[in-house]
């Protein structure tokens, strides 16, 4: 296991490379379509297809901030199973650094919405997890866990439970427990999602700062949209199930303003861009809301 | 402020143990103010006497040992078939869908019905009470380990997957820590039981044991010795549940709500 590269501070100055250099794609999603077969039962005993993803095609860049914004119901756990290794397309390929996806493995790290904590575990041994599992040296990963619980803002709480801790506090640890073994790309779905609005936007800007120091590619899954504006460095809008990619727009607002800016939110090009995002998603909810009350009828 | 949190917490013992001295008390005074007939059911004092010669005669232990070690043996068989039985079937979900029912079926089968069966098969002698406390030890241990491995949080084996943890480090890293409380709680159930049917077995085709004397006692109508025998098992059956209860708190420190007796 390599040594963490804490401190890859990204040079402002090729951001723009970043951007533009389509040789350098971390994470590509080509066309994939995902089907379930639900076997049916009672008075509809057919087996029935449900096509969650509908030729979805994406690609993330190195380094880059990517969020997926999307309604309820639009196949975004699906899809994050996929990036995991856990469940394969019906068709089309996902791919990392040009190798396609077979098995869970350790370059990417996944943060779950509800923190996924082993609970008989304290904050320590949850982050240790990962690396004392891979029989990390002793000295070693000690080192390299209490510096990482020192990035998230743990100190004091390595002997707690994750009952005694808050949610926040719990996203924190799971976050530090990814960063143990220093995967190249973040895929995260929803982790802020259960968490009360002043806790989120300090997450939020933490997250920012992980990623400056760290110059990790992420791929950030939401339904918020202030959410996607305020990490974004491109979003990619979701459709209602089927989900497919509506429309992928630039933020406007760079990596030094956002950090930086006192409040950010209140930039014009913020509310700008959180309306065309508003307004993109907006047909979508209204459709994933009938796919649901379509639902209920049959029901 | 310092005595009156000491005067408080003197005051919620005695709260609770209110109750257990009220009956105590009660035991003394009803046969002697001849409200029960203190032919059945003696004065406490009288029955703590005889229990004191007991012990002081070298009866006591004698009977006790007996017991004991039936129970340790029947019980520790039935934990080690239980447990390794349960943490595989638990954890293979086929097998546990397809056993379940058949589980489900044999679970109902009180084992004192089937005392006999035990008696005809292995005879009066030790075979047949070791047997009978360890099948009755079984159950509890057994589902309660099937429920703990079975009932994991699928979040945190999905997480487990994701982090690349092969299926047997799964098994042993996430379900085992997971199941751990309700297998102890499996485990505190189990013993209760054995403790019931060792004395189902003494009574009913013994010649030694603490279950054997209650019952000779009786015949022989010494009611202060029957209730010794009786006062033994209580105590008996509060000591190993307030060990385990001890035991499982140790093993669910992490969660919320420790279980209670």
């Amino acid at each position: 296991m390599s040594g963490l590269t804490v401190a890859r501070r990204l040079d402002w100055d090729e951001e723009e490379s970043y951007f533009h250099s389509e040789s350098d794609i971390k994470l590509r999603v080509d066309n994939v379509t995902k089907e379930f077969y639900v076997k049916g039962f009672g008075k509809a005993p057919d087996q029935t297809t449900v096509i969650a993803l509908d030729g979805l095609t994406l690609e993330v860049k190195r380094g880059e901030f990517l969020v997926l914004l999307g309604p309820s119901g639009c196949g975004k756990t699906t899809l994050l199973d996929m990036f995991a290794g856990l469940s394969f397309p019906t068709s089309g390929s996902i791919s990392i650094d040009g190798q396609p996806i077979k098995e869970p493995g350790l370059d990417r790290g996944i943060v779950f919405q509800q923190y996924a904590l082993f609970p008989w575990l304290t904050t320590f041994e949850n982050v240790e997890f990962v690396l004392a599992n891979n029989n990390a040296p002793k000295k070693e990963r000690v080192k390299k866990v209490k510096e990482l619980i020192k990035m998230v803002g743990l100190e004091g709480f390595e002997n707690h439970y994750p009952y005694q801790l808050s949610g926040g506090m719990k996203q924190r640890a799971a976050i530090a427990r990814t960063l143990t073994f220093d995967p190249e790309i973040l895929l995260m779905d929803e982790p802020f999602g259960a968490l009360d609005s002043q806790i989120r936007e300090l997450l939020q800007q933490e997250l920012l700062h992980i990623r400056d120091q760290t110059g990790k590619s992420i791929l950030f899954i939401t339904h918020s949209i202030e959410e996607a504006v305020y990490l974004a460095d491109r979003v990619a809008v979701l459709t209602a199930r089927p989900g497919k990619i509506k429309q992928i727009i630039d933020v406007p607002i760079s990596r030094r303003e956002r950090l930086e800016s006192e409040d950010i939110r209140s930039d014009p090009l913020f509310s700008e861009t959180r309306h065309l995002l508003w307004t993109l998603l907006r047909d979508e909810m209204s459709k994933s809301q009938e796919i649901k009350e379509g639902k209920a009828h049959e029901d | 402020m310092k005595i009156k949190n000491i005067a408080l917490s003197i005051l919620e013992t005695l709260k609770s143990v209110a109750a257990i001295f009220c009956l105590l008390l009660l035991w003394e005074i009803a046969p002697r103010l001849q409200w029960v007939d203190p032919f059945f059911i003696p004065p406490l004092s009288s029955i703590l006497v005889a229990f004191w010669h007991l012990i002081l005669s070298g009866e006591w232990e004698k009977l006790a040992l007996v017991s004991l070690k039936r129970v340790f043996i029947g019980y520790s068989i039935s934990v080690v078939i239980a447990l390794p039985l349960g943490f595989i079937i638990g954890w293979f979900k086929r097998c546990e869908r397809i056993l379940n029912p058949l589980l489900q079926a044999l679970r109902q089968v009180n084992a004192t019905t089937i005392l006999p069966l035990f008696i005809l098969m292995f005879g009066i002698g030790e075979v047949s009470k070791i047997s009978i406390i360890a099948y009755s030890g079984i159950w509890s241990v057994f589902m309660n380990t099937i429920n703990g491995v079975k009932n994991v949080d699928p979040l945190l084996i999905k997480c487990a997957k994701s982090l690349k943890l092969s299926n047997w480090q799964i098994f042993r890293k996430v379900a085992f820590p997971a199941a751990l409380p309700s297998v102890f709680t499996g485990l505190r159930y189990g013993i209760t039981i054995a403790l019931l049917l060792l004395i189902s077995a003494e009574m009913l085709g013994g010649t030694s044991g603490i279950g054997y004397a209650i019952n000779n006692w009786q015949m022989l109508s010494k009611a202060e010795q029957m209730w010794s025998g009786i006062l033994t098992m209580v105590i008996f059956g509060l000591v190993f549940n307030y060990s385990f209860i001890a035991l499982e708190k140790r093993m669910s420190r992490w969660k919320e709500d420790a279980p209670r007796g």
